[in-house]
Order: C-alpha cells, then structure tokens, then sequence
C-alpha cells in the first residue's frame, strides 16, 4: 500500500472515530442519528436495482447576462460506479463526453479524439455545473455531520446540517444542507470553499443550489429544477433542468470509451 | 578584360536609363535583406522575452499521476532536483522556481475574469521583472504577501484599479475550490503569450493556497548564457538528469508533432505511474513560431520573385531598346573581327554588372536603413515589448535567404537579357551596317 493511501486512511479512521461522538451528542440533542440521516439522504436518490438515464439542460447566465445552453444525455449504473455523461447541444460541443467506471473518469473530446483523466469536480461547459451533480449520491461517503440547526424552508420543516468533509473527493470542504424532515432529500446546498475569509473569519461561501423541484421515480427522488448561484459573483448563476428520467435497464456497451467514441461519430 | 570595360562603359553611355535599372535592382534586394532580416530579429527577440515569461531557457516539471488516474503537477522533493541540477556539471546562468494554478476565476464587484496564477520568487527571476512593462504598480509591490500583478485587460475587464482587492475562486491541489483575497500591487501591459492571461504572485502565498509545503515548486526554470546554447546545453543537462529522474520523451522526440498548447496537457494513456518529468526548451515552446517564421521567408521569397519579374520586363524592354540603338555599332564590331559569342558576352555583362551594382547598393541600403531603425527606441513598455529587445527592434540577417535572393536577382536578370544577347549576336555585319534604325 502506498504511503499516501495509508495516510488517508489513518485520516479517515480518525475523522470517523472523531465524528462518532459529535454525532451522538447531536442525536442526544435531537434525538436523530444525523449520520444515517446523511445515508438516507444518498440512496433516496440512488438507483441502487436498476439503471438510470435521463436528459439535463443546462442554461448558464455569466455576469454579463449572456447565456449559454447545454444539452445532454445521462446515463448512471450506481450499483457498479459506472456513469456517461453525453453533451448533445450546442452542435459545437456535441460528442463530449464523460465516463465514470470506478474511480476513474474520463472526458472524451471528439475534436482530438483523446480520452483525459478527470475529475468529479470539474464544471461543465463553463456552468456552475459538475458531474457530481449528475452522478450518484455519496455525501455520507466524504461528509460527517458536525452541526444542525432546524429551520423553515418554504412550507417544509428542515434540518440545516453542516457537513465538514473528511476526504478530498469532493468540491467543497463544507456544506450546509436544508434536508426536509418529513422526507430525506435536500431543498438547499451552501456550498463553502477550504479555508475562511480572514476579515470575518467565516468560512466563505462560493456556491448556493437551490432544489426546486423533485420528480419521484418509483420509490426514489430525482431533483428535476435546480438553480445554482455563484456566490462570488451573484450575476452567475445555472438553471439546470433534469427530464426524461427512465430506470430501464440500458446496454452494456453504454458504459464503455468505445460507446463515446462511436456515439460521437 | 577589353571586354569588361566595354561593358561597363556602355552601362555609362545612358545614365539615366542605367541608374533606373539598377535603383530597381537595389529596392528590391534592400526589401528582401530588410524582410529576412527583421523576421529573424523578431523571432530571437521573441524567443528571449518569452524565455524570460516562462522563466528559463529549459523547463523541467513533474507530472504525478493518482490513484484515481487524474495526473498534478509535482516536483516531488524539490531540493532534490535543485541537488541535482548543481551537480550535473552542465553550466547554467540561474534558475528559477514556480508554482502556477492554470484555472481560477477572479471576481471584482460584478465583474469576473478568467486567469492563470503564476507564483513566482522576484529575486530568482530579475530578467523577467527588468522585461515586464507596467502600467501602474509595480514587482516592489508583492512585499505585500497576497499581492498579485494583473494584465491591463483583466484589470480593465474586472474595472480594477491598483491597491484594490479582488478575490479568486482556485481549486488545491486536491482540486478543492476555496476563495482567496489578492491585492492589485501592479498592471502590467498585456504579455500573453498563446491567448493565455496570466497573472502573478508570490510562490509562498500561491504554495499556501494550493496546499503546497513552504519551499515547494511545481516548475524548474533554467537560464543559460544565450539561446544560442540551448539546444546543445539542453542534451547534456537532460543526459545527466535521466540519470536519477524517470522522464518523459522530449517534445522533438514524439512521434507526433504536437502544438504549443499540447505540450502542456498531459499525456493521456501513457503506461506510467507515480511521478514522471517532462523535459522542454524555449525552442521547443517557440517551435511553432519557427515554423511560422520559415512560412514567411517562402511567402516572403515568392512575393519577391514576383517582383523581379516584373523588373525582369523592364530590362529585357530597355536591352532590346539597347540593341536596336546598337544596331550599327554590332554589325561594325563583327565586320571587324568580333565573335558572336563576345557579342553575347557583352550583354551578359552589363546585366551582370548592372545586377551586382544594384544587389550592393540595395544590401548597403538595407543595412543602413536596419541601422537606422535600430537607433529608433519604441520604449520597453509598449504593446511592441514582446518583439523588441531592450526597446529596439533587432535585424538579424540571414545568409541563406538574403544570398538565395540576390542569386535569383542575378539569375533573372541574366535570364531577362538572354533573348536579346542571342539575338544580337546572330545579326549578320552586312544586315546590321545597311540597317537604318
């Protein structure tokens, strides 16, 4: 095992041990087990038996009030960590894409015909949008709850929890999340960036996601209108649409380079 | 030798009609050693300031690939390398050490703007700030730790004006985002080199916004003499550092000729893990330039054939003009002995001279007038900088495009009066004498 790896993982038992009392200490306070809170959170939104694809838009307004759209094709097998990601519009960006087996994802430009490593917290196409928004839930996987408070979003009654995340996989160190109490899926993200603004001394918050709707697809929810907003600069923002959701079983073939290199063509 | 003077005092005999000719001749050699001289000038210039911009004459970078496959740059241990480099026995002028975030946005008000960061130590690096031309502000400024130097286009984009404080949203080197503050200390004129807009700050600050240990680098910059010596000095460096760094091939290596903007994006599938170092030097970076430069001295040379030629008609117009008027003096000088061949000759040297006149007159021109626009100071701190050394513009000429002009200026002026040299010395005496033109 390489020394790095065993760092990690020496971090992670830590933060683990370290995060099992806060948790029991809140769940003495609230009388809820926010870390499985955090579980249920993930598979609500998990296709853990099936398949899952659907078609997102994203419309990305910059500072200056320009848009731009994106359209493309999702396509998720959670239960093997397998995810494509296909753009279909604008025609200058059609057949890229992404491909997630494992720990690996690869992005695929059609123009040089190369796959590139990359990352879950890359944007996509200049929006505030990632793959990870697209990809499975896995916030109990990166993120301990450290605090909660309870407030009103809306109509609906919602724990505020603040995550600190005790990997790197992830974008943001800190979240704070809405999450309704009547149902496990969150209305609101606040997104902060590592370290803290050094004339407030608070953690400085980069990206808010606003979930405004979800569509229920069997047994689980899908959000299908999130608004992100760059916090930094509130011009910017990303509306995101998720539709045509399916949980039909989809080829083998789908998750593969060749796939994205034929779909492409 | 009679011949020679013949020839040259026929070229006497119409002065002004000799003088056209041979100003013709002299313009366009002056043009050509001018073109060649200046494309050669530039690119040298060009080459120094951006070895200066990229900080060294050779770069050395490493390259880590992760568990995850996604690949950071990373030196590793830093002092290593620099051990490493001080016993390869391959002299170097000075070195210098960055650490650079290639993606970050900055935000000012409602303004943002796209941005490289380089972070940089001022005092290993005095060529470059000596080149940067300023347009408020100053490198005295990065004494303030999160001081940034901005381009005059991003300052203008974000409407930010010097001591103001912008903040940038940068991604660790776990690719974690977080918002930093950076103050204006400087706005410099735009020095982008490949479309990419660059600012600059100090290595430590940048180290500690990225996550890196205090003394860490991601890049190596060595400068050596002159760039002359690159190339040479290069192989011997990277033959000592193999030794001891596991490296990638060198660019001219590849198989494939990559462009300037390949060269900085990792190499994909490449069967390797942990860290592997790239190996590159300011010519392989300027390769493309090069290229475009030789692209020039074709279109350059076929332009100027174009105009010899139509010099070309002028004198194959004014030798046979020449002939006619020389009718009687022809047929008198074969009736006396003279040979077709040294009739033929006779024109073929006042071409010649005519040709060789004109090429020194125009080389010497040309030169004076290089001189000339090298006196002329277009200031370090204008848009011109990147191609101007020390706010000069520089010639450097060169021998085999300039001598490849003046053989295709003699070539198609002997051509041009060939014809008419044939055709008078096929004149017969008797057909020439009772001539009456």
């Amino acid at each position: 095992m390489k020394k790095q790896s065993l760092i990690y993982l020496v971090i992670l038992a830590f933060l683990l041990v370290s995060a099992s009392p806060r948790n029991a200490e809140l769940k003495k306070e609230y009388g809820v087990d926010f870390d499985l809170l955090l579980k249920e959170v993930d598979e609500i939104g998990n296709f853990e038996t099936t398949d899952f694809s659907s078609d997102i838009s994203i419309a990305a307004v910059d500072s200056e009030g320009k848009t731009n759209y994106t359209k493309a094709r999702v396509y998720r097998r959670d239960r093997e960590g397998k995810y494509v990601l296909i753009i279909t519009e604008p025609d200058s960006k059609k057949g890229k894409g992404y491909l997630q087996i494992g720990d690996n994802l690869w992005i695929y430009d059609p123009s040089s015909r190369k796959f590139e490593h990359t990352n879950m917290k890359e944007t996509i196409e200049g929006s505030d949008a990632k793959n990870s928004d697209f990809n499975m839930n896995s916030l109990s996987d990166n993120y301990h709850v450290e605090d909660v408070i309870t407030s009103k979003l809306g109509e609906h009654e919602c724990w505020v929890l603040e995550l600190q995340a005790f990997t790197t996989d992830v974008s943001y160190p800190m979240m704070r999340i809405w999450v309704r109490k009547d149902l496990p899926i969150v209305l609101r993200a606040n997104e902060y960036g590592k370290g803290v603004d050094e004339t407030t001394n608070q953690p400085r918050l980069l990206r808010i996601s606003l979930f405004k709707s979800y569509m229920k697809i069997g047994e689980k929810y899908m959000p299908s209108k999130i608004l992100q907003v760059d916090n930094l600069n509130q011009g910017e923002r990303t509306q995101i649409t998720i539709e045509n959701p399916s949980t039909a079983a989809q080829d083998d073939f789908i998750f593969t380079k060749a796939y994205l290199e034929r779909v492409s063509n | 030798m009679k011949l020679v003077l013949l020839a040259l005092r026929n070229l006497q005999r119409q002065k002004k009609r000799t003088i056209f000719l041979i100003v013709a001749i002299a313009i366009s050699s002056m043009l050509s050693a001018i073109m060649y001289s200046f494309s050669g000038g530039v690119l040298n210039n060009m080459t120094e300031n951006a070895s200066n911009i990229f900080a060294g004459h050779v770069y050395l970078y490493g390259k880590e690939r992760l568990n995850d496959g996604r690949i950071i740059y990373n030196v590793d241990d830093g002092q290593k390398i620099l051990e490493l480099l001080e016993n390869s026995g391959v002299p170097y002028n000075s070195y210098s050490v960055r650490t650079e975030i290639m993606q970050s946005t900055f935000y000012f008000e409602s303004n943002s703007v796209w941005q490289s960061i380089i972070g940089f130590s001022p005092e290993n690096e005095k060529s470059f700030l000596e080149r940067v031309p300023f347009v408020a502000g100053g490198f005295d400024g990065l004494s303030i730790e999160n001081g940034i130097i901005i381009s005059s286009k991003s300052a203008e984009k974000l409407k930010i004006r010097l001591n103001d404080t912008l903040t940038a949203k940068v991604k660790d080197k776990n690719s974690q985002f977080s918002a930093v503050d950076f103050q204006v200390v400087g706005i410099m004129d735009n020095i982008d080199l490949f479309g990419v807009s660059t600012s600059y700050t100090n290595i430590e600050y940048l180290n500690k916004v990225i996550g890196l240990e205090p003394g860490a680098f991601q890049s190596l910059g060595i400068y050596f003499s002159s760039i002359e010596e690159v190339d040479s000095k290069a192989d011997a460096l990277f033959e000592a550092l193999s030794k001891d760094l596991n490296f990638f091939p060198r660019p001219e290596k590849k198989e494939k000729a990559d462009s300037i903007y390949a060269l900085f994006l990792p190499r994909i599938d490449d069967d390797w893990s942990g860290i592997k170092y790239e190996f590159e030097t300011i010519n392989d970076r300027m390769k493309d330039i090069r290229e475009a430069e030789n692209v020039i001295k074709i279109v350059t040379t076929i332009v100027m054939i174009f105009i010899y030629l139509v010099i070309c008609v002028g004198i194959a117009n004014t030798f046979s003009i020449v002939m006619i008027e020389r009718f009687k003096e022809i047929g008198t000088m074969r009736a006396l002995g003279m040979q077709r061949g040294t009739v033929s000759m006779l024109f073929v040297l006042e071409a010649l001279f005519m040709s060789i006149i004109g090429v020194v007159v125009g080389l010497a021109s040309g030169a004076l007038l290089m001189s000339l626009v090298y006196l002329i100071p277009f200031g370090t701190n204008g848009p011109l900088f990147l191609f101007l050394k020390n706010g000069h513009f520089t010639f450097v000429p060169d021998i085999f495009w300039i001598g490849l002009n003046t053989f295709l200026i003699v070539f198609f002026t002997f051509a041009s009066i060939l014809g008419t040299a044939i055709k008078a010395s096929r004149l017969s005496p008797v057909e020439a004498l009772s001539s009456v033109k």
